[in-house]
């Protein structure tokens, strides 16, 4: 069935878009698209960081959301969580200790998935910024749609106004796509261990598990896009520095 | 507008009390697992909690006494407690003048000099509001604060007193107290009759004073007997179970 | 040569509070190496709960719950608004958490803390997501008024799992609401006095579904699933994951957040203990 942008099928997510180092004064800015949706996140860090917060064995990682209109609320405190816990396991704090890191995600554009690509945008940025990460992180979101019951991918925010159940999650490129296609139901074969999930709305446990299995296969794509856009960053900046 | 009947003929009071009765009292210590010391009490229907946190470290080092320990008093209203949501902001000034006025009352008579250099927090929880809250709120605070052993010379009890239109009455209702009635909080120590607090914001003839004030005092006589029943019974309820 | 031939005594004893302060997570694995905790439950095991209605008189509806030594009071109160313009025959639900430093030490005065306005948001997103009222019952007159419902959930004992605790008092609270049945004429909204509620001058709300839900946290990288965590156990472990059903076993909520990648079997498991869970719940709530 035709996607109400009429240019996707059910499982294509929206162009992406991505820039790195915006940001003069901070150690490590980017920027993600997910079509029409764009996240600004700068990365200042490891610094100096209060007394009274600092943390004897590892670097204090604090995550400050700010929306596109508004003064932050209760969402953005929610987004600022869910960052925050997702990576503290992900960023070698040890190799800092007594310091912090802070993350500021900023809303630019919001046409739906704002949480998966400030996700994706402040993956860019640590890396950017040189922070040590033991694997990086691809986050893309799901709806189930109302009427058709179909599972779309990346939806924009007219899609999201008509979804039965709306599944944000969260995955690390340790592990690699089952390739057989049973498998991708298998819950006991450990093929795709979740990172973060955040799902409402109304659905059974089929429907999530499904929604887990297809979002895998599509954070697998934006693994890809993070590793060329840093390449090529890296490649610029080679020839940059030795022309 | 016909106005509300305070005193019927025969006496009683729009809730069917005598001028010179309290309301049904139901107290209750250590509610809460987490404070060194609680209180729960009920005059009619207001439900007021008390936590009391302490001696423990002073949140601010500046404010650190070297002698004693400093008394932090803080109110919180619940949003549903009153009979229109109002959603009170921690700086509501009236707020922080009850606080202040807890803070004055118990300054007193609790043996700060025992807990030198510390802080003892009392926090105040008003879940449901008819009347008398400070009152209520400093009979709770007592009974928090010997919950968490800390050192008193004597109960605080107190009690709201006014002239509700023919008589003297106590323990003065959310309707009494909104309409144009006097009322004077009064705290008591029991034992040395001494009033530690007396707090009036509306006018009151100098002539009916006396009269007022000696029935508040006989409200809080009241008050620090069923007050001390709690406070014994719960104590005889460990003694027993630590002899086991 | 001296040779020792006294065996080596141990270098430290300590008592078991002195050992549980210095090193909380080694206190901890030797009573999850023998498959319980600390306070004598199974890794499974939830607190005894209870629940009461009705605590408040002065709120629409009020319930209290206890799970352990968490308490909470929840209060719902109805207001009269002006709907907005897009919606102009649905009216509001405003759930609002407050854990301030009466119900524990962790907790410091001023601003609502990050945990009480994620918890906040994570009920506004279960009550409107998963559509648990009609807004449109709550109209009053399209355009012109509407019922706001203004639900306060006051922590005053907090020992872990707020969500869980916070969300059973709201679904108590909406099931124990009485509002008083108005009459709409020219702007003005009207209610009858009368003092005793019953079926002819007030309502109840009619709610679609009653989702309640199951917390765990992780502990030692993903390897263990605690249900239920006090605040001991919330403060060193990493991951938390809360499913949240409602009486059909369809899922209204689904969160994991930190602790590192779980396989999905687990989250299968905690699906499924969840759906136990909220069975248990719902038979002790019906029982009021």
């Amino acid at each position: 069935m035709a996607r109400l942008d009429r240019t996707r099928t059910a499982n294509q997510l929206r162009p992406f878009f991505s820039s790195q180092n915006l940001l003069n004064r901070a150690d490590g800015s980017a920027q993600f698209d997910f079509g029409g949706s764009s996240v600004l996140c700068s990365v200042v860090g490891p610094a100096e960081v209060k007394i009274r917060d600092e943390k004897l064995d590892r670097a204090t990682i604090e995550v400050i959301a700010r929306p596109l209109v508004g003064l932050p609320g209760i969402k953005d405190k929610s987004r600022e969580r869910s960052i925050r816990e997702t990576l503290e396991p992900l960023i070698l704090s040890g190799l800092h200790p007594r310091t912090g890191i802070q993350i500021v995600v900023q809303t630019m554009k919001d046409d739906g998935c704002i949480l998966s690509t400030a996700f994706n945008a402040t993956v860019l940025a640590l890396l950017d910024a040189g922070i040590p990460l033991n694997s990086i992180l691809g986050s893309v979101t799901c709806i189930v749609d109302e009427k058709s019951g179909e599972i779309l991918l990346d939806p924009t925010t007219e899609e999201l106004s008509q979804a039965k159940s709306t599944h944000v999650f969260v995955f690390d490129n340790k592990s690699s796509i089952s390739t057989t296609g049973a498998a991708a139901m298998d819950l006991d074969s450990e093929s795709s261990p979740i990172l973060f999930s955040d799902s409402t709305g109304l659905y059974t446990e089929e429907e999530y598990f499904k929604c887990a299995n297809i979002c895998h296969k599509a954070a697998q794509t934006v693994h890809g896009f993070i590793r060329t856009a840093v390449q090529k960053k890296l490649e610029k900046e080679y020839q940059q520095t030795h022309a | 507008m016909s106005r509300v009947e305070l005193l019927s003929p025969e006496g009683l009071r729009i809730d069917g009390r005598r001028p010179a009765e309290l309301r049904k009292i139901t107290s209750t210590t250590a509610v809460l697992s987490q404070a060194d010391g609680s209180a729960y009490l009920e005059h009619g229907n207001t439900k007021v909690l008390a936590a009391v946190y302490g001696p423990r470290e002073a949140r601010h080092r500046a404010l650190v006494l070297h002698d004693r320990a400093i008394i932090n008093v803080e109110f919180n209203v619940a949003p549903f407690s009153t009979g229109e949501r109002r959603r009170r902001t921690k700086n509501d000034k009236r707020l922080l003048e009850m606080a202040s006025f807890v803070k004055q009352t118990f300054e007193p008579v609790v043996v700060t000099t025992l807990y030198a250099r510390s802080q003892i927090d009392i926090y105040l929880q008003i879940i449901q509001h008819d009347g008398g809250t400070l009152q209520a709120c400093i009979n709770a605070a007592t009974m928090a604060l010997i919950d968490a052993g800390i050192a008193m010379t004597d109960y605080v009890c107190a009690c709201t007193a006014g002239w509700v239109e023919r008589e003297a009455a106590i323990d003065l209702n959310h309707i009494e107290e909104s309409s144009d009635t006097s009322e004077v909080t009064v705290a008591m120590l029991p034992k040395s009759g001494k009033i530690t607090l007396m707090q009036m914001e509306s006018r009151l003839h100098v002539d009916k004073l006396e009269e007022v004030l000696s029935l508040a005092g006989e409200g809080c006589k009241q008050m620090h007997v069923v007050m001390d029943k709690t406070i014994r019974d719960r104590a005889e309820d460990l003694a027993a179970k630590m002899a086991v | 040569m001296t040779s020792t031939s006294a065996a080596p005594s141990p270098a430290f004893t300590f008592s078991a509070s002195t050992f549980q302060k210095l090193h909380p997570a080694e206190y901890f694995r030797k009573f999850i190496s023998q498959g319980v905790r600390p306070d004598g439950r199974l890794l499974t095991g939830f607190r005894p709960t209870t629940v009461h209605y009705g605590v408040i008189s002065t709120a629409n509806g009020s319930a209290m719950v206890r799970v352990g030594g968490t308490t909470v009071v929840c209060g719902v109160k109805a207001e009269v608004a002006e709907p907005r313009l897009d919606s102009p025959d649905q009216g509001y639900l405003v759930p609002n958490v407050d854990l301030s430093p009466i119900c524990s030490s962790a907790f410091r005065p001023g601003p609502p803390s990050e945990q009480a306005q994620v918890t906040s948001d994570a009920i506004d997103r279960v009550l409107k997501e998963s559509k648990v009222l009609d807004l449109k019952d709550l109209c009053i007159e399209e355009g012109k008024a509407v019922w706001s419902l203004w639900i306060d959930v006051v922590c005053v004992s907090y020992d872990g799992n707020i969500y869980d605790a916070a969300l059973a008092s709201v679904m108590a609270a909406l099931a124990n609401v009485r509002i008083r049945k108005p009459t709409y004429d020219e702007g003005i909204v009207k209610v009858s006095g009368a003092q005793e509620l019953d079926d002819d001058n007030s309502f109840k709300l009619n709610l679609n579904r009653t989702p309640l839900s199951a917390s765990f946290v992780l502990f030692d990288t993903s390897l263990e699933l605690l249900a239920d965590p006090n605040f001991a156990e919330e403060s060193i472990c990493e991951g938390q994951i809360s499913v949240t059903v409602d009486e059909e076993g369809q899922i209204c909520a689904l969160s994991k957040v930190g602790g590192g990648s779980s396989s999905p079997s687990i989250l299968k498991e905690c699906v499924d203990r969840a759906k136990e869970r909220s069975k248990d719940l719902r038979a002790l709530m019906q029982q009021q």
